[in-house]
């Protein structure tokens, strides 16, 4: 063997033992510490734990809250998601971002914005003080923190799952007699179905993972607007097991999640090709 | 009856179109890409607006600049039949054809007797509760077909109805698309940019350029019109002709004055296309297997890109395509006197 191909070799070695090295130590960081969370408390425990007042309460309101605001998101963003998707108005750039922001946006600077526009002084909640009517630190606020910080999950997918639409399907329902509304429900929802039924499963979990804007907006009273994430940090003072019964319970519905998502990206890819 | 006169301010044109078809006529859309057509049928069919106008339909107006008449496109019962024909992926056959009617509500007796006709009528019994998605090219021709007729509309649109299908498709559904549709005796415009399609099923015919109609006339008129019958047709050499039987049981076609052996099995009154790069020429008369062989005087040479069009007057005009190099080796000139030589295969017989 010649000098250059076997110093090539080597530096093929070199570099897949690295790429391996890199690959296997990455995996190690982000798994050591949720396989540590489940060697911490034994199943007995973690059956306890779940069944104590402050676990149930935050299952409960986590679970009340993520649905309604999920809710709320397809009612309100499903008609702004088609509407971008399909009509070239003057603006368009400027609402998605306006729509995005939310993603990259501290959740704690999320939290005080709604604090200052709804808060008892608040641009907004000023009014709503006239009238007696008291937004954050109530459920409400739980409610609005989840739809600020997860919507854009569900905007961006509808939208790119109408834009994948053919808008010949829906001129053909038009001119076959079905009025816009109706092509709505017969032809492009069915058709956008199953990629949006991703965005609102990635919304609802957000939502209910929703922590920084929840603390800062809505409080953090047992019963009242104290969800999982926030149940779990108030734990750590005070039952350890509690918090880590919880965190267990997300990490298995984070990990469904990913995989239900998954699935039916695949199958949509399927499904029409 | 349609009777339509409308503009509209494009990119590139104005649209400035007027449009009569009679009932149970059928008129042909030629023109280039990006001329206008399918645009006009979008503004037929209501799903883009003119800036100014009228269309009336069998004395119904549809749409008036004047009295500010816009009719959505639900309410004007003119069925479009899409180029790539835009089949609802996420139903069957039957659901697809049966769309129109349900929307509108119909008893579901009737919904049922007029898909199933249709399903009949295309054959497509088979395959009825399929998915759209599993057909082949020509099925889901029938299917869009039958989808656009199921609700009986007062007017037809097809966009480039065959583009879609591979060649063979494309000469059994062409006759069997223009039996179903003079079979519907409504009024039909069919967009197209080939001229064997408009030959085959139009009535007549209208050229559109940069969005105006510049030229009506019945197909023949058209072809022959040498102002737009080549710009508008891929190829030039095409004829009306008459099919008589030899002794041999190989056909003789009679164009003009001039009789030409090709194979087929229909009958009467056919158009002919011959294939410009199937012709040879030569100095002498070749010996050789291709048994049509015609002497003639070459009336022009056209250069275009990399092929040469060299027209040949053989009693009737002919073009034969050839590269710039066998031109040269020739050395053909206008006036020559030449032979051309060309397979009866060469000969392409449609109805």
């Amino acid at each position: 063997m010649n000098p250059t191909a076997r110093s090539h070799r080597l530096s093929r070695i070199a570099t897949q033992f690295l790429t391996g090295g890199l690959i296997l130590l990455f995996l190690v960081f982000v798994s050591v510490p949720l396989v540590s969370l489940f060697t911490r408390v034994s199943v007995g425990d973690l059956l306890y734990a779940l069944t104590s007042e402050a676990a149930i309460d935050a299952l409960t309101l986590s679970a009340i809250t993520a649905v309604i605001s999920t809710i709320i998101v397809i009612i309100v963003g499903t008609p702004l998601a088609y509407v971008n998707a399909r009509v070239p108005y003057k603006g368009r750039n400027i609402v998605d971002t306006l729509t995005d922001l939310p993603i990259v946006l501290p959740p704690t600077v999320a939290g005080l914005a709604l604090l200052m526009a709804f808060g008892a002084n608040g641009l907004l909640g000023q009014y709503f003080s006239i009238f007696g009517i008291k937004i954050a630190f109530t459920t409400t606020a739980v409610v609005l923190a989840q739809i600020f910080v997860a919507s854009p999950f569900y905007l961006r997918q509808a939208r790119s799952s109408f834009e994948a639409i053919d808008v010949e399907y829906e001129y053909a329902s038009r001119t076959l007699g079905a009025g816009p509304l109706k092509t709505l429900f017969k032809v492009t929802l069915p058709l956008a179905l199953g990629s949006l039924l991703s965005g609102i499963i990635m919304t609802f979990a957000r939502a209910l993972g929703e922590f920084g804007a929840t603390m800062m907006f809505a409080g953090n009273l047992p019963g009242k607007t104290q969800t999982m994430p926030l149940a779990i940090y108030s734990e750590l003072q005070s039952d350890l097991s509690v918090s880590i019964a919880l965190a267990i319970l997300l990490v298995i519905f984070s990990f469904g999640i990913i995989l239900i998502v998954k699935y039916i990206g695949a199958r949509e890819k399927k499904k029409y090709a | 009856m349609l009777e339509a006169t409308f503009t509209r301010h494009l990119r590139d044109f104005t649209m400035d179109v007027d449009i009569t078809v009679q009932s149970g006529e059928t008129l042909a859309l030629i023109g280039e890409n990006g001329s206008g057509k399918s645009t006009t049928l979008k503004i037929l069919s209501g799903l883009m607006k003119p800036e100014s106008g009228k269309i009336l339909l069998n004395d119904q107006v549809l749409y008036d600049s004047g009295t500010r008449t816009h009719i959505d496109p639900e309410m004007r019962n003119i069925s479009y039949m899409f180029q790539n024909y835009a089949l609802f992926p996420h139903m069957t056959v039957r659901e697809n054809i049966a769309y129109g009617l349900a929307v509108r509500k119909r008893p579901i007796e009737e919904i049922k007797a007029r898909t199933d006709e249709l399903i009949g009528r295309m054959g497509l019994d088979q395959i009825a509760d399929e998915p759209v998605t599993r057909l082949s090219g020509g099925q889901r021709q029938r299917t869009a077909l039958a989808r656009s007729l199921a609700p009986r509309p007062a007017l037809l649109l097809l966009d480039e109805p065959l583009a879609a299908l591979d060649v063979k498709t494309q000469d059994n559904m062409r006759r069997e698309l223009a039996s179903v549709i003079r079979a519907e005796n409504i009024p039909c415009i069919i967009v197209t940019h080939s001229i064997i399609d408009a030959l085959s099923i139009a009535d007549r015919v209208s050229v559109i350029k940069r969005g105006a109609i510049v030229a009506t006339g019945t197909p023949e008129d058209i072809i022959r019109d040498p102002a737009y019958g080549f710009s508008v047709s891929e190829n030039p050499n095409l004829y009306r002709g008459e099919i008589h039987i030899g002794k041999t049981g190989m056909v003789c076609v009679k164009i003009g004055d001039i009789y030409v052996r090709a194979v087929t099995t229909l009958s009467g009154v056919v158009n002919v296309e011959i294939r410009p790069e199937e012709l040879i020429l030569s100095r002498e008369k070749l010996a050789s297997s291709a048994i049509n062989s015609f002497q003639g005087t070459i009336t022009e040479i056209h250069p275009s890109g990399l092929e040469t069009l060299v027209y040949v007057d053989i009693g009737i005009p002919l073009a034969a395509a050839l590269t710039p190099q066998s031109v040269e080796r020739l050395s053909l000139r206008k006036g020559d006197h030449i032979v051309v030589t060309f397979k009866a295969t060469a000969v392409h017989i449609f109805a």
